[in-house]
């Protein structure tokens, strides 16, 4: 009975740490996807309204979900607060719980929030089309590279966990 | 100190705001002036006094324009091209530095060299007896006086009056935001439950606009200074419309010099002149 258990535990803890490494990947795309989703729809606010930017940031982050919407509510409530945009922008990536990106794309947002709101309507427009064009390269990058990836670190922590399994038992 | 100095201060570093609240002046301030390189002027009671300690740096005026734009250079450009940012709650910063162009037109202005934030009060009841006359002579009205007078602040409350007491239907073309100063929608200056606002389009534009869609009884502008918003009162007031206008001009010969309302004298639009006096007593009479 005590073997059954412990070999159950040792199959649920190897495979347990492959899937967690696949689902921390997929979150990882996830967050990328959205994003770029609250890029497209802040860029859609700037032109449309040209509101300031803490109010567009908060406007856009009623729209998009998860830890892009906190980074964005964070970011509104720094400017708002009268920090200067590279202070605002590198804390807010920090403080915005599980906003995990590559390294990538951090750089490119990072860039994008210190920058955003220093020209004009085409300037920052050209900022926009910038940092989704290496967001977008960096989603296709997960995809093509790290998604077989993801597969195997799942499958490999599941046939670990059987082999540890076989031999200890 | 004022609730409304408080609010034009929010743009100013804590530092200089702190500075700035410790004086005696701080609850009359009409008008702060950083000019680069010297120390800061305030301006109250039509006195000017240097604030103690204080220089005026490259940053601190990015810094205080950063602020005015809530960091949003864009949403700012249309009004900084012409040298000004209209904050929150209707306060005006004024810029100087160095005009960018293009095709011969400002684009922006970049190295900032000067500012001067003009607060802005409003003064429930300052144009009560201006008000009285409307009512028994309810035609267009012209205001005048010279610069910072209390032109916007006269016309701000004139149409308060005319809106709340008389019940006139009174839409306002706020080009520069300063008279309703809406935020969110919400007018930050009372104007009356009887009065429209359209902000940030200009006076000529806003005209057709209001008389195609709200049905006004009066339509009321703050400065006028082209020949197209000339134009548009004198096709408006065809319509039947009557308006409510503010103009720099010191006197009623100085208007009659002046081009842009000479056309306006000629169509014989406004019946009714209200003079702001240097004393700031105000003189209601016929055209």
């Amino acid at each position: 009975m005590l073997r059954m258990i412990g070999a159950i535990l040792i199959l649920c803890g190897a495979g347990g740490f492959g899937i967690g490494k696949a689902v921390q990947f997929y979150r990882q795309l996830h967050t990328l996807r959205e994003c770029c989703n609250a890029l497209e729809i802040l860029k859609c606010e700037l032109n449309y309204t040209l509101m300031p930017l803490p109010r567009i940031c908060r406007t856009t982050a009623s729209r998009v979900k998860g830890p892009a919407a906190q980074f964005l509510l964070l970011y509104a409530d720094k400017l708002d607060n009268g920090l200067p945009r590279t202070k605002a922008a590198a804390q807010s990536l920090e403080e915005a719980r599980g906003l995990t990106l590559p390294n990538d794309a951090q750089m490119a947002l990072l860039e994008l929030f210190e920058g955003l709101g220093r020209y004009d309507l085409d300037g920052e427009n050209r900022l926009l089309q910038m940092t989704m064009l290496r967001l977008n390269a960096a989603v296709e990058r997960c995809e093509t590279d790290k998604k077989p990836l993801a597969k195997s670190y799942a499958a490999l922590g599941i046939c670990t966990g059987l082999a540890l399994v076989i031999l200890m038992v | 100190m004022t609730d409304e100095v408080r609010q034009a201060l929010r743009i100013c570093p804590l530092a200089v705001r702190e500075a700035i609240e410790r004086t005696p002046l701080c609850g009359s301030l009409e008008e702060v002036r950083f000019r680069c390189g010297t120390s800061i002027r305030l301006y109250a009671n039509r006195k000017e006094t240097e604030l103690p300690h204080s220089t005026v740096t490259k940053e601190l005026l990015q810094d205080i324009l950063s602020a005015a734009t809530e960091h949003s250079v864009y949403a700012a450009q249309s009004t900084i091209r012409q040298g000004f940012i209209t904050l929150a709650g209707g306060h005006r910063l004024g810029l100087c530095g160095m005009a960018v162009e293009k095709d011969g037109e400002v684009t922006t202005l970049r190295d900032i060299s000067s500012m001067n934030l003009r607060i802005a009060r409003q003064h429930l009841g300052c144009a009560d007896s201006a008000a009285d006359y409307l009512w028994t002579h309810p035609r267009s009205a012209l205001i005048i006086g010279a610069p910072a007078s209390g032109k916007t602040t006269l016309l701000r409350d004139l149409i308060r009056i005319i809106s709340d007491r008389f019940l006139w239907r009174v839409s306002v073309v706020d080009e520069r935001m300063e008279l309703a100063c809406c935020l969110d929608g919400m007018p930050q200056l009372r104007l009356g439950a009887h009065t429209d606002v359209l902000s940030g389009i200009c006076k000529q534009r806003g005209i057709e606009m209001l008389l195609r869609t709200m049905n006004p009884q009066w339509i009321a502008l703050d400065e006028i200074t082209a020949e197209a918003d000339v134009e548009a009162i004198v096709r408006a007031s065809y319509c039947g419309i009557r308006f409510l206008v503010t103009a720099h001009a010191v006197g009623r010969e100085d208007l009659h010099h002046r081009p842009v309302y000479q056309k306006l004298m000629q169509a014989q639009i406004f019946e009714n002149l209200i003079t702001i006096l240097p004393n700031r007593q105000v003189r209601t009479e016929g055209m």
